[in-house]
């Protein structure tokens, strides 16, 4: 049982629905450093756990269960093509993941645009929830979720404060809680009187910039006026055991437990419907000490000194050992995720999209970028199995198709999603999850 | 010694394959009226909102880290474009709790001095006061009224005048005209020019100068309608200027120029240098005393922070370097050392965690000191190798593949000798004379029309480029993208033409660029936006 002034009221939007009647819920993922393909892609009939397998993971049940491969979706050949039309290629092309635009777009990224633009996150108490591991920028390589006009949704990077806002705190008697929210009201009217007389004061230009700051008071809204709910919360995160929380600043050795949080939390925060679509952006191992394997820094010593096998070099299997290390470990705090929303019994209605800024790291190249689709979806998409999407010439499917058959099994009528000149890249889905 | 021009017309021909942009801004002339910047509103940054914060409940308070990092733009923290999203929304909230609270606990008599005689005139006052401080202008009768209504919910319950000051205070710092400044004049007709409201005015004034709300003679000024006038405005700036606080403006400027303010977010390798987290702290203290020094006594110039011959250094990078002595101006001679550009925050911010970074180095200053467009390897189609470290190679034999590869080398044949020159430092800014047991070599070979140009090292290098014009046009084109906050490049024109008519011996002068913007059209007129 929780009592908190977060957990939150009904809005009353009609709530997005799978084919089960339960709400259906959306989480993006990203994982560092592309992937070695030679040890990602399956091997037939779908084997996912041969040795040194990067997908190992969710066919693990000795370590997350059960075995995940009933309800994971792996693809090849999809491109982050919007990115590439205007060069917002590698490090940068996390930009691209769930907004499908490069760095020119203006329009939200998918969890953005169903949640706020739609309406659809209006039913709990945060219509989403952004979290990362080890660093809060804001800049176009290490954000994934953008608001309508394209400005970056801020990550909350420190479980315990993701906790508090999540969770809410402890109240005390029943009389506090009715003042908190009388004086909750107060502070929101005085606000909202203020932001209306701004608002006609400013040209239209600067819509966009003020509707964000609507949005924002919105949510605050619900969390001030919010009402008792029962709910199973986790225990609060223990600040002391991760004493600092960013890379290059000393937080890299507590990243293995603040990702373990981070998951549980996002997991619990889906289970107890306080909201409905998030994203997550992942660390790599580098500087965390947990693997002897690994040098320091991955992203130099690893990553970019991944060679990936041609017809020409093939043997360079140790930079993909590495590499795999790297991206198994990723994998490991995915299975994770979907292990604690299967305990939750969640699941069978989520859609959980995990990608990577590019495919092979040392080419910084954003095609066929390491794709997996997972969760049971509602029954609205078809997520089990291995796709190879790529062409002849090696060219694939941009992921705005992925992102329009999401949007669709969202119950949204859209053929198109992102940004792009070419019309090609934006429009369509990916049939082949339609079944 | 190369001339300021060589380095220039060098670099211009250098670029043409790189499709830099050298001389571009000067290309184009503008017809039909200058441009302005447009009527719109701005929110504080994280330093400008803690500055503000501060002043209105009286205290120093340290909030701007647990806000979320700025969206930059142009690499500045003073952005225009800047949103509240629902996360700094939430934060802000947890935020005003606790600091309208601890206000109220701890300096009541302060922020209401008639707090003794909690009587209706009183509450009125103090709205009034706390508005006007807030808001940086006076209250309008409808919000008197709402802020009134805020205090008196904020009072029922039992929890009397101190409640209502809490919750007001709470309202105030989460209130748009808090959060924001506006630049919008009367308004009018898309297209139409409008003049600045006098307190808008004040606030841009203090806000650009000292990245702080206007403090009282500012407002009276406002109130009277001096601010209008161009030699006000100057007078106000110099005013300001003065005073110590201002530093922290200059300092923030020349560390997010410079892109070292995130310096406490890097790491190197043990390998490199073991203390180096220990070290970093030191290293941005000395870059912010050297800053404050150079602004203070030696004319706040590029030249001067590019060529001081001192260093700002506490007993911990006095040790670094190798000096003798330590404190505001310790002596470089013979430390190999000079001005910024051999500090240790610029070179480890600057490198890789395990090794240095001649393309890193190199690539700053063609961006940040000559205005160069550099375009990055995906936005041209190269992929990208690093060459693996090696234990018998210098960094810079490894990167010779640069110039190797026929695609790597239309561009790095610009960027890396630059980067080159600064080889005698390593990843964590430690002067080295060799590396894997061979000599580095810190020449630098440049040509143009068909000579060759040779600096000797990254200091020649310093010189050199304090004396280019080229990077006195380019440090008042980064002051000004910095000071307007996010400017059209037709604006940054128009500021450029006004800053070219300054004389000649301002010219890389950062409080004489600042004076040339506040005293300009530019400052405190706006084109009307649709």
């Amino acid at each position: 049982m929780l009592s908190a002034l977060g957990a939150g009221r009904r809005a009353g939007a009609a709530p997005p629905s799978s084919s089960t009647g339960r709400p259906l819920r959306f989480i993006g993922v990203y994982t560092p450093h592309g992937r070695a393909h030679e040890l990602w892609q399956p091997r037939p009939n779908f084997d996912i756990a041969y040795p040194d397998a990067i997908l190992a993971p969710f066919d693990s049940p000795e370590l997350y269960g059960r075995s995940f491969k009933d309800q994971l979706c792996v693809i090849d050949g999809v491109d982050l093509s919007a990115g590439i039309a205007v060069g917002t290629v590698g490090h940068d092309a996390a930009r691209v993941i769930l907004t499908g635009s490069g760095a020119d777009g203006k329009n939200a990224s998918i969890d953005q645009f169903l949640a706020v633009e739609r309406g659809l996150g209006a039913d709990t108490p945060h219509s989403s929830l952004t979290l990362a591991v080890g660093n809060d920028a804001t800049e176009i390589g290490v954000n994934l979720s953008y608001a309508r006009g394209g400005s970056p949704v801020p990550k909350w990077i420190d479980p315990a404060l993701a906790f508090d806002t999540l969770f809410g705190r402890a109240l005390g008697a029943p009389e506090d809680l009715a003042r908190q929210r009388r004086l909750g009201k107060s502070v929101l009217d005085a606000v909202r009187f203020d932001l209306r007389s701004l608002a006609q004061r400013a040209p239209g230009s600067e819509r966009l910039k003020l509707e964000q700051h609507q949005v924002a008071l919105r949510e605050l809204e619900k969390r001030l006026s919010g009402v008792e709910r029962q709910c199973e919360a986790p225990a609060r995160p223990n600040g002391a055991a991760f004493v600092k929380l960013k890379a290059y600043g000393g937080g890299e050795r507590y990243f293995d437990a603040i990702t373990d949080l981070q998951v549980d939390l996002l997991a619990r925060a889906m289970a107890c419907d306080l909201t409905r679509f998030a994203s997550l952006f992942l660390a790599d191992l580098s500087r965390t000490k947990l693997n002897p394997e690994l040098p320091d820094d991955v992203h130099t010593d690893v990553a970019h000194r991944y060679e990936a096998q041609t017809r020409t070099h093939a043997d360079a299997t140790n930079t993909w050992h590495l590499l795999a290390v790297q991206n198994r470990y990723s994998y490991g705090k995915v299975a994770r995720l979907l292990q604690r929303l299967d305990e939750a019994g969640v699941l069978s209605d989520s859609i959980v999209y995990v990608s990577s800024d590019m495919g092979d790291p040392a080419r910084h190249t954003s095609r066929n970028v390491p794709t997996l689709l997972a969760g049971g979806a509602g029954g609205k998409l078809k997520l089990k199995g291995y796709y190879d999407l790529r062409a002849k010439d090696g060219s694939g499917v941009p992921n705005n198709r992925l992102l329009v058959s999401i949007c669709q099994a969202f119950g949204q009528p859209d053929l198109q999603f992102g940004h792009a000149t070419d019309s090609h890249i934006t429009q369509g889905r990916l049939d082949a999850l339609h079944g | 010694m190369t001339s300021r021009a060589g380095v220039s017309l060098l670099l211009a021909a250098l670029l043409v394959a790189c499709g830099g942009s050298w001389g571009g801004a000067h290309a184009a002339e503008h017809t039909g009226g200058p441009p302005l910047l447009p009527t719109r509103v701005r929110r504080l940054s994280n330093f400008e909102y803690e500055r503000s914060a501060s002043e209105l409940v009286a205290t120093p308070l340290h909030i701007a880290d647990q806000l979320p990092p700025e969206v930059r733009q142009a690499g500045y923290t003073r952005n225009a474009d800047q949103v509240v999203s629902a996360e700094h929304l939430a934060r802000l909230d947890v935020i005003a709790h606790s600091v309208a609270k601890d206000a109220v606990n701890t300096r009541l008599s302060i922020l209401a001095p008639c707090a003794s005689t909690p009587d209706a005139a009183c509450t009125t006052r103090v709205v009034e006061t706390l508005g006007r401080r807030a808001f940086r202008r006076p209250l309008s009768a409808a919000e008197r009224g709402t802020l009134l209504t805020v205090f008196a919910a904020g009072a029922a319950d039992g929890a009397g005048f101190v409640g209502g000051l809490e919750l007001l205070l709470r309202v105030l710092l989460i209130s748009p005209s808090f959060m924001y400044t506006t630049e919008l004049g009367a308004g009018g007709a898309p297209g139409a020019v409008v003049t600045l409201d006098p307190y808008e005015i004040a606030s841009e004034l203090s806000y650009t100068v000292r990245s702080g709300p206007p403090d009282e003679a500012l407002l009276i000024a406002a109130q009277s309608g001096a601010l209008l006038s161009a030699s006000e405005r100057e007078r106000q700036a110099r005013r300001l200027i003065a005073e110590s606080d201002t530093r922290y403006q200059f300092r923030r400027f020349v560390l997010e120029w410079l892109e070292v303010d995130a310096l406490a977010q890097t790491a190197k390798s043990s390998s490199v240098l073991p203390d180096y987290d220990d070290l970093k702290g030191h290293m941005l203290d000395e870059t912010e005393a050297f800053v404050d020094e150079v602004m203070v006594h030696h004319g706040g110039s590029v030249q001067s922070l590019l060529s001081a011959g001192f260093a700002s250094v506490d007993p911990a990078m006095a040790r670094f370097y190798g000096l003798h002595g330590y404190g505001p101006e310790a002596s470089l001679a013979g430390s190999g050392r000079l001005g910024i550009l051999q500090q240790a925050s610029f070179l480890s911010a600057h490198s890789h965690e395990d090794s240095s970074s001649p393309v890193k180095r190199g690539d700053f200053v063609l961006r940040r000191l000559l205005c160069e467009t550099v375009k990055r390897p995906g936005e041209v189609g190269v992929n990208i190798v690093f060459p693996p470290l090696a234990i018998t190679r210098t960094t810079r034999e490894r990167f010779a593949l640069h110039t190797a590869v026929p695609e790597c080398a239309g561009c790095h044949s610009n960027i890396d000798p630059i980067g080159f020159s600064f080889e005698e430092f390593d990843a964590a800014g430690r002067r080295r004379s060799s590396e894997n047991g061979q000599r580095v070599d810190t020449t630098a070979d440049f040509w143009r029309s068909g000579k060759e140009q040779r600096f000797a090292d990254s200091r020649a290098l310093s010189l050199a480029l304090a004396a280019d014009p080229q990077v006195s046009a380019c440090f008042a084109r980064q002051a000004f993208r910095y000071f307007s906050a996010g400017a059209s490049p037709e604006a940054e024109r128009a500021f450029m033409a006004i800053e070219q008519e300054a004389p000649q011996g301002q010219a890389g002068s950062l409080i004489e660029e600042l004076l040339t913007f506040v005293k300009s059209e530019l400052f405190v007129k706006r084109e009307v936006m649709p």
